[in-house]
């Protein structure tokens, strides 16, 4: 599987951060659906079940994380991303209970953004070769 | 089912090399080391990880510290050593890599340990992406 032919599902509230980055998805990946709040963000997971999943954490409604540990829960192998400016340690503790795949750095380094996004398509190969893929393909 | 090196050597076909074993053990550590400033590592935190997931005893993992205090880390060497024995193997060095993504985050972490993390990653992958 390539970055090309995953579905992205984007979660972030600040609007100038999301038309930035959903043009960059957009010209990489086969489909992006957007969301600006994790209540949305998993109200849209559950409609599209998308690959791979990139959120903010602090947002409004419902945070990132609370966001991604309902994802979890319906889908332990769900590939999701999360960004960071790696400032508090309480967010780390619950991420790694969370078994979260990646971190992005904030500021956005482009290039190590999509090695990012790359390193987790080949994560959802390895699921998808112990038959742990959430959609079993 | 959880990663650890058990999962990984199982999967090398000299998993009966003890010598082998160790060879690997110190390079993961050493990596590890990499990402995490080792004068920082918080010992109650690490000693039961580096036992879970590298089967490193607290003694052997205090000689490599040593040995890599005395000594300047050559990165690109410990990558290609692990690559080769993990075969360069796509999803045995996903695997490798879940592991050191979990010591990268376990005692908090910094942005500058990540970004250690993810040029070390991206060694290991660079053919694969």
């Amino acid at each position: 599987m390539r970055l090309k032919k995953c579905s992205i599902l984007y979660v972030e509230d600040d609007k100038t951060t999301q038309e930035l980055i959903k043009e960059i998805l957009i010209s990489s990946c086969r489909e992006v659906f957007v969301a600006n709040d994790g209540k949305e963000g998993l109200a849209l997971y559950k409609e599209k079940q998308p690959d791979i999943v990139l959120s903010d954490i602090a947002m409004p409604h419902m945070d990132g994380l609370e966001m991604s540990e309902e994802i979890k829960k319906l889908h332990p192998s769900q590939a999701i991303a999360l960004f960071t400016a790696f400032s508090k340690s309480s967010f780390l503790k619950k991420a790694a209970e969370l078994d979260i795949s990646t971190y992005i750095m904030k500021p956005l380094d482009e290039e190590q953004f999509f090695n990012s996004l790359k390193y987790m398509v080949l994560e959802i190969e390895v699921s998808m070769r112990k038959g742990t893929a959430k959609n079993g393909n | 089912m959880e990663t650890n090196l058990k999962n990984i050597s199982n999967l090398i076909n000299n998993q009966n090399n003890l010598e082998d074993e160790k060879k690997f053990k110190i390079a993961s550590a050493s990596l590890v080391c990499a990402i995490v400033d080792i004068a920082q590592i918080d010992h109650k935190k690490y000693c039961p990880l580096f036992k879970e997931k590298l089967n490193l005893e607290q003694n052997e993992f205090e000689q490599i510290r040593n040995e890599i205090s005395n000594d300047a880390l050559n990165i690109e060497d410990k990558v290609n050593y692990i690559k080769s024995a993990l075969e360069n193997n796509m999803f045995q060095i996903m695997e490798f890599l879940k592991i050191l993504n979990k010591f990268a985050i376990a005692n908090g972490c910094t942005a500058k340990s990540y970004r250690e993390f993810e040029l070390i990653r991206d060694k290991f992958l660079r053919e694969f992406y």
